[in-house]
């Protein structure tokens, strides 16, 4: 019984050190302005977030924007990362209550918790960030970039790299986003070219390199010759397996992936994160409806490297104007 | 046997225990509240400061209390599970997984459109969310009483289970999971499935409220009940229960059912409650605290009361404070570490104190009534 | 210099532990080639001592020669620096190593690895010379009890022990390999080893040692020639007071109903080894059957199959008439004392008032409707209290903190209020002291007298011998022989007990 006792004592020391996860700030530093309050607090703006400002991902990348955004416009901001779920709620309603008027939830988890406290607060201002349901409140909009352009403008640039006619998505896990982004992705592919193979896999995670590499070179050796990965940490696996093969080229998303491997790198469709916290911060988007951030809105940048064909380029050209006239037939 | 060793046969008096096992409970927060405040101090805030707005966040209004009541929810009920295991003897550290089971159990109910009414559809939801939990702790069980293996670890692996089981349950395109969410969730609840807010402006739903009274309850049933009685004796001294006829076994089983049970109802409260979806992982460490809660409460169901509402009260006023003087939000989880730290490490060192005074008032009493070794 | 006669020499050895005054001025000597008893009851203080020597405790006061020079023993690597090995009464082995890995295993080595084709050479040379024979490679679960003894000792003697303690080393024997040990006793003394046998068995040390030193109560009492001692006085200088277990006169019970009988039972032991071989018996209504014989030849086995905590492999067991196996007992019907106390018989951190309910806490009054009624269970504990002058304060102290002879008055309790068809005792006295003995010996005389069927077991023959009406003697989960309690004496039952068939069976 004793020697249980101690195992277990040293089972929830462990627990409890895991819990209390790493350091990190929680809160803007921009001191509160007690004096002319009212003033102080016009057009202020809170965001939370379900992880750190300083993951390298659409956290700090959106929280970037609201920095922005209150240089530009002098407006206070305040932040809370790493809101767990049972204390969105709580955590959103006290920023009302201190009176930010904007209210940013960045993420998908923070639509119900959002939705109430809007509901609780008529004059402020909600925004449900990367999502776009609004569940009908006036003062909640929804915002995202569309997936369903950088799916397509990766398609196109995929479409005209491989050699094997065999193209595949390397996703995390399956949230309908990324069943927008495989669709159009498809779509550009048979646009250029019916005959080419398109596959679409998870790995199921976002952020195991191992993982994403060992899907990768089962896909590679399956005659697989572009890979177009849409993953946080893990996209680097993707691009390592990529450079371990030959002839094998990687179409990145989300960020700009030529800055880690330009070897084999022969463009990206880059999510404009920071453009949505600004564009968010900024007040911009408060209208209560739903916001997707595609070519005409800045929410999406092709970059594209030498190693993609003239002819390529061109297409992607072509595609983007297609995009931003609203001509293509894919979701928003 | 002298006359004089009669005297000191009885080691009184046991209040005084009592009394010094609260009072070691109570130095051991406030050694770490004194650590956490170096903490606060050394990333730059007036430590004060930081507690104060800690305070006004847990008790400094009714609604900042609801937001302390809303957090106790599911410790208190995790808790008095985990406690009721420690009471027979087993460590029943599968709360997470129960809470996620019970969820999706109450979710299967929640969703439906049924025309009953909405006391009755709640209460479906939560038969159905603890049916669920039921069968999977029954599997630990299972495994601890008949096969002899580890409950500790075989708990902890099938929390793993129960959030990719969940998260793949929530995600399109499962039938319980909403179509076009950019998040894995499930479809709303129905309204009549969702729990009633007792306060306006607040997310106060009954849970915590529930959760007191199933505390009360199982230190009745512990305390006043042949089972309690069973449970008690399994958990003192098996060869006893075994001896006394007890199926030791079987027990084993119901005990690790019924945390489970608890676990459920706390998952399914939490979301019938809370937000009216399952979210993937939308518990993140709850049923560990849980664990943390009844061994600091020594596994008293009134103690897990107290310490379930000191660690709600840590939890709310943490984030106030968070979000009120910049603290990081991550310093709450390092406080409640450290007071679970302290509280342990000054109540180990007590209970060796006290093992000392015991077998001194044994031995002298027992001296020719024990085996030479145990003399030493 | 003068070779000193003596190998050790302990002299006014105190130790206390808080509250306990464990060891008060012991002196004990052994000479070169010498068999030192160590004789004195549980509890009086012989570990504490073998503990000092082996340096586990550093001694409060005394000192310590070794060879005529005194030394601080601060360890037991001290300890066998100075040549002392010890065989603990639990065995101090790792049981999934091998006899000859254990046997190695604390070795100082220079190699960077383990060699063990000399330590192997030098094991079988060892076990050879004193007739201890072991499988180097076999590991230590796998060795029966007796042999795992032979690696202890073969282990200290591969320490090049000079003075070899032996705690209560026959406890665990089966009397060949007793046999086996006297020898190599025999010849380890011959080569000039002392050796210091611990024991509360006096026919043992009569047989084996040359001195005896008797402690009691923590107390240094004597030291005699064995050949000049009798096992009478030594058991006086051992209790204190002359040996008061005699047979009291007792009332003639005419009826012969059987209650217990017991047909061709056959079970294991824990280790699935057969303990119970084709075991027969029956005990009638007030009759004290006394089971005999050496611990661990199959009495916890018998206990345990009659109140069912043990399943029979094969046979029957019937108590009146009603078959009992696999129900565990319950104690309107069978009451049973068993053998372990604290750890069997009572829940140490529960009540006296709860203990004496621990079977019946389902039953009415003391539940009604699945309700535990506290007032009740109060009463009962108080009744059972007076009744049989359990001393606590009150129904509601812990167990824990009750002495030994109280902790058995509420087994006693428990098990016989009701008036049992059946009393099972196991052990009921060990570790008693003499007072809480006769205690126990009253009041089962008296279960006899009110007509309830006895079977009593004990490990000690004397107090077999006064109680019982009929003494079976087990050896090995057999049957040895059935006396007359009346009759019996303690040769025979010896004989019998060592597995020798008498042919005076009645």
């Amino acid at each position: 019984m004793k020697r249980k006792f101690s195992a277990v004592f040293a089972l929830i020391l462990a627990f409890s050190l895991v819990m209390t996860g790493c350091g990190s700030k929680g809160a803007s530093g921009s001191a509160a302005a007690s004096g002319s309050k009212d003033d102080a607090m016009k057009g202020s703006v809170a965001m939370v977030m379900p992880g750190l400002i300083t993951d390298e991902a659409f956290n700090q990348y959106t929280y970037d924007g609201m920095v922005r955004a209150s240089k530009e416009l002098g407006i206070k901001t305040a932040y809370r990362e790493e809101v767990s779920q049972d204390e969105q709620v709580e955590v959103i309603r006290q920023f009302a209550q201190q009176g930010y008027e904007i209210i940013i939830g960045q993420g998908g988890q923070f639509g119900e918790a959002l939705q109430t406290v809007a509901k609780e607060y008529p004059d402020k201002q909600f925004v449900f960030s990367v999502a776009t349901d609004t569940g009908g409140v006036p003062n909640l909009t929804a915002a995202t970039v569309s997936y369903s352009h950088a799916g397509y403008l990766g398609g196109i640039m995929a479409a005209y790299t491989t050699k094997t006619k065999k193209v595949a998505m390397v996703t995390g896990e399956w949230y309908d986003p990324h069943r927008q982004m495989e669709a159009s992705f498809k779509k550009a592919v048979a646009s250029v070219d019916p005959s080419i193979q398109v596959t679409a896999i998870t790995t199921g995670s976002w952020s195991d390199v191992t993982k994403a590499r060992e899907a990768s070179l089962a896909l590679i050796a399956d005659g697989y010759d572009v890979l177009f990965p849409c993953l946080d940490a893990a996209f680097v696996g993707v691009l390592a397996a990529a450079q371990d093969s030959k002839d094998v080229k990687v179409v990145g998303a989300v960020t700009d992936m030529s800055k880690v491997a330009p070897d084999v790198t022969v463009g990206s469709v880059v999510f404009n994160w920071e453009e949505l916290g600004y564009q968010e911060s900024a007040g911009k988007l408060l209208d209560g409806k739903s916001h997707v951030l595609g070519m005409a809105e800045n929410g999406i940048t092709p970059v594209m490297s030498d190693m993609l064909s003239a002819d390529g380029k061109a297409a992607v050209d072509k595609a983007v104007e297609a995009l931003k006239a609203g001509t293509v037939e894919i979701d928003p | 046997m002298k006359s004089v060793t009669k005297s000191k046969m009885i080691r009184m008096p046991l209040i005084g225990d009592v009394m010094m096992s609260g009072a070691r409970t109570v130095i051991g927060i406030v050694m770490g509240l004194v650590a956490g405040g170096i903490l606060i101090a050394l990333s730059g805030v007036n430590p004060f400061a930081a507690y104060a707005s800690m305070l006004r966040g847990a008790f400094g209004s009714l609604p900042a209390f609801s937001n302390v009541l809303v957090r106790a929810s599911p410790l208190l009920l995790g808790g008095i599970g985990v406690a009721m295991g420690i009471k027979a003897g087993v460590w029943n550290t599968g709360i997470e997984g129960y809470m996620y089971l019970g969820a999706i159990g109450a979710a299967v109910v929640a969703i439906q459109p049924l025309s009953i009414p909405p006391i009755l559809h709640v209460l479906l939801s939560f038969v159905v969310g603890m049916l669920f939990a039921a069968v999977w702790g029954l599997i630990p069980g299972y495994l601890r009483a008949y096969k002899g293996v580890n409950e500790v670890t075989s708990t902890i692996m099938l929390n793993y289970v129960a959030i990719y089981l969940t998260s793949w349950l929530v995600s399109s395109p499962q039938p319980l999971a909403e179509e076009g969410a950019f998040y894995p969730m499930s479809k709303l609840f129905q309204e009549s499935a969702q729990l009633p807010i007792l306060m306006r402006g607040t997310s106060l739903h009954p849970g915590a409220f529930i959760g007191i009274a199933i505390c009360l309850l199982f230190y009745f049933i512990l305390n006043y009940t042949p089972f309690g009685f069973r449970t008690r004796m399994l958990g003192s001294n098996i060869n006893a229960a075994r001896y006394s006829g007890v199926d030791t076994k079987k027990q084993v089983v119901f005990i690790m059912v019924i945390g489970a049970i608890l676990g459920g109802l706390s998952g399914a409260i939490e979301v019938t409650g809370l937000k009216h979806r399952v979210y993937m992982e939308f518990v993140t460490g709850t049923g560990y605290q849980s664990v943390a809660v009844a061994l600091l409460a020594g596994g008293n169901p009134l103690g897990v009361i107290l310490t379930a509402l000191f660690f709600a009260a840590l939890k709310a006023g943490g984030a106030t404070m968070s979000i009120e003087t910049g603290v990081g939000a991550s310093m709450t989880d390092v406080i409640i570490a450290l007071c679970v730290i302290f509280v342990i490490a000054v109540g180990v060192d007590g209970r060796r104190r006290m093992k000392k005074k015991t077998a001194k008032a044994e031995t002298a009493v027992t001296t020719e009534g024990k085996e030479d070794e145990h003399v030493v | 210099m003068v070779e000193n006669e003596f190998a050790l020499q302990m002299q006014d050895i105190t130790k206390r532990f808080p509250g306990v005054l464990a060891n008060d001025r012991i002196s004990l000597d052994c000479k070169k080639g010498e068999v030192m008893g160590l004789l004195g009851e549980n509890g009086a203080g012989k570990t504490t001592l073998m503990n000092v020597l082996y340096g586990l405790h550093q001694p409060d006061g005394g000192k310590i020669l070794i060879d005529g020079k005194e030394v601080q023993i601060t360890s037991p690597s001290a300890a066998i620096h100075y040549g002392i090995g010890m065989v603990h009464q639990h065995f101090k082995l790792v049981d999934t190593l091998t006899a000859l890995e254990n046997i190695v295993l604390g070795m100082p080595t220079k190699k960077a690895f383990l060699d063990l084709a000399p330590a192997r050479e030098r094991l079988m040379q060892l076990s050879d010379e004193y007739g201890l024979h072991v499988d180097p490679d076999t590991e230590i679960w796998r060795l029966p009890v007796g042999q795992q003894q032979w690696v202890e000792i073969l282990k200290s003697l591969y320490r090049d022990a000079k003075i070899l303690v032996l705690d209560e080393p026959t406890a665990v024997l089966a009397p060949a390999e007793s046999d086996q040990l006297c020898q190599a006793i025999h010849r380890l003394t011959e080569e000039g080893r002392s050796i210091i046998f611990i024991s509360h068995k006096l026919r043992e040390v009569m047989e084996i040692t040359d001195r005896v030193t008797i402690i009691r109560d923590g107390k240094y009492i004597g030291t005699i020639q064995t050949k000049e001692a009798t096992q009478l006085k030594l058991a006086q200088m051992m209790v204190g007071r002359p040996v008061s277990i005699v047979r009291q006169p007792r009332p003639v019970i005419e009826k012969k109903e059987p209650i217990l009988v017991m047909k061709d039972v056959n079970a294991n032991d824990d280790r699935g080894v057969q303990a119970l071989k084709n075991f027969n018996l029956t005990v009638n209504a007030g009759e004290i059957v006394g089971v005999a014989g050496v611990d661990g030849n199959g009495q916890r086995e018998l206990s345990e199959c009659i109140s069912g905590l043990r399943k029979l492999t094969s046979g029957s067991i019937t108590v009146k008439g009603k078959q009992v196996t696999d129900v565990v007992a319950d104690p309107s019907f069978i009451g049973f004392i068993p053998e372990d106390r604290q750890k069997t018989g009572l829940v140490m951190d529960f009540s006296v008032a709860e203990n004496l309910i621990i079977k019946d806490y389902y039953k009415e009054p003391y539940a009604k409707k699945n309700i535990l009624h506290h007032p009740v269970i109060k009463k009962h504990a108080k009744e059972l209290i007076e009744k049989y002058n359990i001393k606590t304060p009150s129904g509601d102290v812990k167990v824990r903190n009750l002495s030994g002879g109280n902790q058995q008055k509420v087994i006693i309790a428990r098990e016989l209020d009701a008036e049992p068809v059946l009393d099972v005792a196991s052990q009921p006295t060990r570790g008693l002291d003499m007072g809480a003995v006769a205690n126990v010996h009253d009041i089962l005389l008296k279960e006899r007298n009110r007509g309830a069927a006895i079977l009593f077991i004990s490990a000690e023959l004397q107090e077999v011998m006064a109680l019982s009406d009929r003494i079976i003697v087990l050896f090995r989960g057999e049957v040895m022989g059935v006396l007359d309690g009346d009759k019996a004496d303690a040769s025979t039952i010896g004989q019998m007990m060592l597995g020798q068939s008498p042919e005076v069976a009645i």
